[in-house]
């Protein structure tokens, strides 16, 4: 009976899912407001399907009490979330909320597979999170300092980011994690929040040259500290956010051309210096012969993949706990086991649907700014999602780096969720330019 | 952005930009890429709303009639743009910053954003009479600057996220293609564990071979557990593997879909509901169990292989390498096994031994010496049974034919019918180490066979500074060259081919336990090893083997064969006895090679199995 439910939602997820995403592509074709709101709460719909399948599943294989109840708390919190959200910001993208709590409760679900106390911590967190996000847009949108205090962002992200040194705890070979109160924490994940605010505020309206020097000085220090701290993956974000962010600003391909080229000598060199980098690249040429050692994570994930196909196995069919890290950076691999390869890239299609939706914002805003802000945060956005993915399926080499929104990490979490919510404020500032314009263009008839 | 806001600020002398102003614009006028506009806001901008304020009041004189169609196409558009009064918010932030700034700086850099203001303004004049620019009374400067302004940078942004798609589509491309080809390898890899869990809820499905035959499947012992069983013992150990230890042959690289059930879904939910396992994947070989059979009794108890492929499809019929074991029994020896480390039970010579070829190589060395620019007509050697080279040490030493044998005078056919060694070493030397390496890499030598079954590749070596003895030996088989019997065969079937060489494969489909279909493979070409008169001068030299050299144990049978024997020398040991070829020679339906090791010549020992094989195979296709 458990195999074959499994199986019929492991084909129900994929088919829900398929249309989630079409709808998160085919909603731009729509321009009835009233219809692209039926579509939206078709997307609830849906999302509240999958959950409430997958839950099925975990609780069939795990039945006790405390899951059943988990089930109920996720269910009421997405509720709440979900009408707070669209009702206190109703200028809000709804697109990018449907998302957000999407790829939370594909996170919540594949964790409590894995492991259900990490489950629930994560739960949590997500929790306080979204409600302090819930403060954030308005913050955006009404603080009108956000763009004066370069500096102070500068050295506030500085202190962040160096703060390991001080606080530091070593996991899994790379130094960047800070332990509060016994929750774990990446600095890393909030300085490149800073980090953006940073490098936007710095160079939105003034880029004559020292001014880039002074910016990008301030950019290395970063990059350096994460390479000490020896977490690749977030010196890479920074790095390329930084660049593109440069790119933007300075309309000139030149310093990012030459910033890349730079990048490209200085990857050349820490890949012959450091030992832990050589180990990721060799893993990444060819984990078959390094079975034993370096290889042995992503011929784990490798395995996960290939063995899942597009179907997937159905939950608790695969053998997850055989990767390493499964539960955060390689959770990917774990979504492609057992809910099945067209699902992994549904599931990429939406954060491809959230990236499209971060651009659109930077594209629409005049003040240059937020403009720079958006570009900034969808880069450091997207750029992670594909260091994450390309490396569990070993397209590039495997920097460590969380899975947005799904991967379970305190920091992960609540950073993406603050992200999120920046973006939907410059939604409620576009908006309300918007208002004005019309409100002007009424006034100018009247007088007409 | 804010710039004319904070201008006006400051009280310079523009006119006020006003946002009630803004009712429309049209779109074109900006869809330019305005590559020229300064992002910094300093006096250029001054500059370029006065021309623009100048520009505009001419056009607004010339517009004013065609303003009213116009407008309720520019309704449409305004919606997306934006206004200047939203940015008012940041306006005092930069007026602060700009007045802090150092006045010298500004003013040099004032000279040459004046002189883009004014290249812009050029363009605009030139613009606006096209009728590209259009904008209705009531528009004004704010939408032209706003708009221009919000629009400066997002090319940028554009073409920033583009890549960022492309990034993002690039790992979507890879899933797929890992999804799609790459995972089916990678899935039946022997370190991945997730096969044995699968196999909990499945029953291990048949393999068969082409002929019917059921070489493995699964029963279940008196304790109701499952037992592999294989019917024919120890003739398709090698080939077929095992399942339970030591993972491989087809039992390993068709591990998944062994333990996969593709039965329909409503009997899988009946035998969900009964208890009972679903019946795996059956998998049908290519093989041929005669032939198989014939070709494991030819070979005896002696150690060695024999592997016939069908020359134009690449199906293997048979693969026949000992020692081996009965898989059977295998699980209740295997540590035995294991402990004797220098046991070459468990190896498949066929794939992964590698030998002296001897003579047989003497084909790459003709192969060469027609490459090099030779006549092959024109070849003509008188053979003496030994000829004296220059060795490693400086001193000379003799290579002799087989067993002391004088051949007098020969042509090329000849030489290669009775394969004179001393003729070869002639041969070789006129092409030369470099086209002997050329041709045996072209050969297909020092690579990975074009095959998905688990090879390793035969080695050639021969540099230009070697000795005269070290080219003569390697021109006839011996030197440093090693040689796999898969790639003997490989040669032999493109030979039969007309040098065109079919992709060598086990699996000729596999089914669902109630007869649907999953996979069928089909012929593939791995490319052309020679040309077509090159194969077809090889072709008439193998038929002279047969018909009057040392292939003779061959020849006066109801099919034509055609061949290459070779005798290796091995140190401190019997002889390797190589025999590569094919029949019938007209329309060739199987090419072999058989190797036995530790053997006294080709033609008494490696022949007679060849033709035990070419029988059997030739004889059951005509019944």
């Amino acid at each position: 009976m458990l195999s074959i439910v499994t199986q019929v939602v492991k084909y129900l997820a994929v088919l829900l899912i398929a249309v989630y995403t079409l709808r998160c592509f085919t909603v731009f074709n729509v321009k009835s407001e009233q219809r692209q709101r039926k579509i939206y709460i078709g997307q609830n719909v849906i999302m509240l399907l999958i959950h409430l399948l997958l839950n099925i599943v975990i609780i069939m294989n795990r039945p006790t009490v405390m899951m059943i109840l988990f089930y109920i708390a996720q269910f009421c919190f997405f509720q709440v979330a979900l009408f707070l959200y669209s009702n206190l910001y109703k200028n809000a993208s709804r697109l990018l909320i449907n998302n957000m709590f999407f790829l939370l409760m594909i996170g919540f679900c594949m964790l409590t597979r894995l492991d259900f106390a990490l489950a629930v911590k994560q739960f949590m967190i997500a929790v306080v999170s979204v409600l302090l996000s819930l403060i954030v847009p308005v913050m955006i949108d009404k603080i009108s300092v956000l763009s004066r205090l370069g500096i102070f962002y500068g050295v506030l992200g500085l202190l962040v980011v160096g703060s390991v040194f001080v606080f530091g705890e070593s996991v899994y070979g790379a130094r960047n994690w800070i332990s509060i109160a016994g929750i774990g924490f990446q600095p890393s994940e909030l300085a490149k929040i800073i980090f953006v605010f940073f490098v936007a505020s710095m160079l939105y309206k003034n880029t004559s040259f020292q001014r880039i020097v002074i910016t990008t000085a301030a950019a290395a220090g970063f990059v350096c500290i994460l390479v000490a701290e020896t977490d690749l993956g977030a010196a890479v974000i920074f790095f390329i956010t930084y660049l593109v962010m440069l790119y933007v600003a300075t309309r000139k391909f030149l310093w990012t051309g030459l910033g890349l080229g730079l990048g490209a000598a200085a990857a050349v060199i820490a890949s012959r210096l450091f030992s832990h980098v050589q180990r990721r690249i060799i893993a990444w040429r060819d984990p078959w012969s390094n079975y034993d050692d370096a290889g042995y994570q992503i011929a784990q994930s490798l395995f996960a993949i290939s063995t899942g196909g597009w179907f997937g196995m159905g939950l608790f069919c695969g053998m997850p706990e055989m990767i390493p890290v499964k539960e955060s950076d390689f959770i990917f691999a774990v979504i492609a086991e057992e809910l099945g390869g067209i699902f992994a890239i549904c599931l990429l299609l939406v954060y491809v649907s959230c990236f499209i939706m971060f651009i659109n914002i930077s594209l629409q805003l005049t003040n240059n700014f937020y403009k720079l802000l958006a570009v900034g945060l969808s880069i450091s956005y997207a750029f992670q999602i594909f260091l994450c993915t390309g490396g569990v399926i070993k397209l590039i080499p495997h920097t460590g780096v969380t899975l947005p929104l799904i991967s379970y990490g305190g920091s992960s979490i609540l950073s993406t969720i603050i992200v999120f919510a920046v973006i939907q404020g410059l939604y409620l500032l576009k908006q309300r330019e918007d208002g004005l314009l019309e409100q002007r263009r009424q006034e100018i008839r009247r007088r007409a | 952005m804010n710039k004319d806001g904070r201008k006006s600020g400051e009280g310079r002398n523009i006119r006020r930009i006003n946002p009630e102003e803004l009712d429309s614009f049209s779109p074109d006028f900006i869809d330019e890429d305005e590559d020229f506009m300064e992002f910094d806001v300093d006096e250029s901008d001054v500059e370029r709303a006065r021309e623009l304020g100048r520009e505009k009041a001419e056009r607004m004189e010339r517009e004013k009639g065609s303003a009213g169609q116009k407008s309720s196409q520019n309704g449409k558009t305004v919606k997306k743009m934006s206004l200047d009064g939203a940015e008012e918010d940041a306006a005092p932030a930069n007026r602060k910053r700009q007045a802090g700034e150092p006045a010298g700086r500004r003013q040099a850099q004032q000279t040459a954003k004046e002189k883009t203001a004014r290249k812009k303004a050029a363009v605009r004049k030139t613009a606006s009479p096209s009728g590209k620019a259009v904008s209705s009374p009531d528009s004004g400067d704010t939408v032209l600057i706003g708009l221009m302004n919000k629009r400066e940078t997002n090319k940028e942004i554009r073409r920033a996220s583009y890549v960022m798609l492309l990034l993002f589509f690039a790992v979507i491309a890879y899933f797929v293609y890992f999804d799609a080809a790459l995972g089916r390898g990678i899935v039946n890899n022997e370190h991945n564990s997730r096969l044995a869990k699968i196999a909990e809820s499945v029953s291990r499905g048949e393999i068969l071979s082409a002929d019917g035959e059921v070489l493995a499947s699964t029963d279940t012992d008196e304790n109701g557990n499952p037992v592999r069983v294989y019917p024919y013992g120890r003739m398709f150990s090698h080939v077929i593997g095992t399942s339970a230890v030591n993972k491989s042959g087809v039992e390993l690289s068709e591990d998944f879909d062994l333990v996969t059930s593709t039965i329909n879904p409503v009997q899988k939910v009946i035998n969900d509901l009964r208890g009972e396992k679903d019946p795996g994947n059956i998998v049908t070989t290519t093989l041929n169990a005669r032939l198989q059979e014939a070709a494991w009794n030819a070979l005896g108890d002696r150690y060695g292989v024999a592997i016939a492929i069908e020359p134009s499809t690449g199906k293997i019929l048979s693969m026949v390498s000992l020692p081996d074991y009965d898989p059977n029994e295998l699980p209740d020896q295997y540590d035995e096994i294991l402990a004797d480390t220098s046991s070459k039970v468990l190896l498949n010579q066929a794939l992964q031994g590698q030998f002296v070829p001897g003579s047989i190589f003497k084909v790459i060395t003709t192969l060469s010496y027609l490459r090099s620019g030779h006549d092959p007509d024109d070849f003509y050697y008188e053979c003496d049974g030994y000829t004296t080279l220059l060795d490693d040490d400086g001193e000379y030493s003799t290579l002799s034919c087989s067993e002391g044998e004088i051949h007098g005078s020969l042509d090329l056919i000849d030489a290669f019918a009775e394969s004179c060694n001393s003729a070869y070493i002639n041969i070789g030397a006129s092409a030369g180490p470099a086209k002997l390496r050329e041709t045996a890499d072209s050969l297909l030598f020092n690579q990975k066979l074009p095959t998905d079954l688990p090879t390793v590749n035969s080695i050639f070596s021969l540099s230009d500074s070697d000795s005269e003895w070290k080219i003569g030996a390697t021109s006839i088989g011996q030197g440093d060259t090693v040689m796999t019997p898969m790639h003997a065969a490989m040669i032999a079937a493109a030979i039969a081919n007309d040098g065109e060489l079919m992709r060598p494969y086990l699996i000729d489909n596999v089914t669902s336990a109630d007869g649907n279909e999953i996979t069928q493979n089909t012929p593939e070409s791995a490319g052309t090893l020679m040309t077509s008169s090159e194969a077809g001068l090889l072709q008439e030299m193998m038929e002279a083997v047969v018909n009057e050299g040392t292939g003779y144990n061959l020849s006066g049978r109801w099919y034509t064969a055609a061949g290459k024997t070779g005798t290796a020398e091995v140190e401190d040991r019997g002889n390797n006895a190589w025999f590569i070829g094919y029949a019938p020679a007209e329309d060739p339906k199987i090419a072999v090679c058989v190797l036995i090791e530790d053997a006294g010549v080709a033609s008494s020992e490696a022949v007679p199995a060849a033709a035990a094989m070419m029988d059997t195979y030739l004889g059951s296709l005509e019944e």
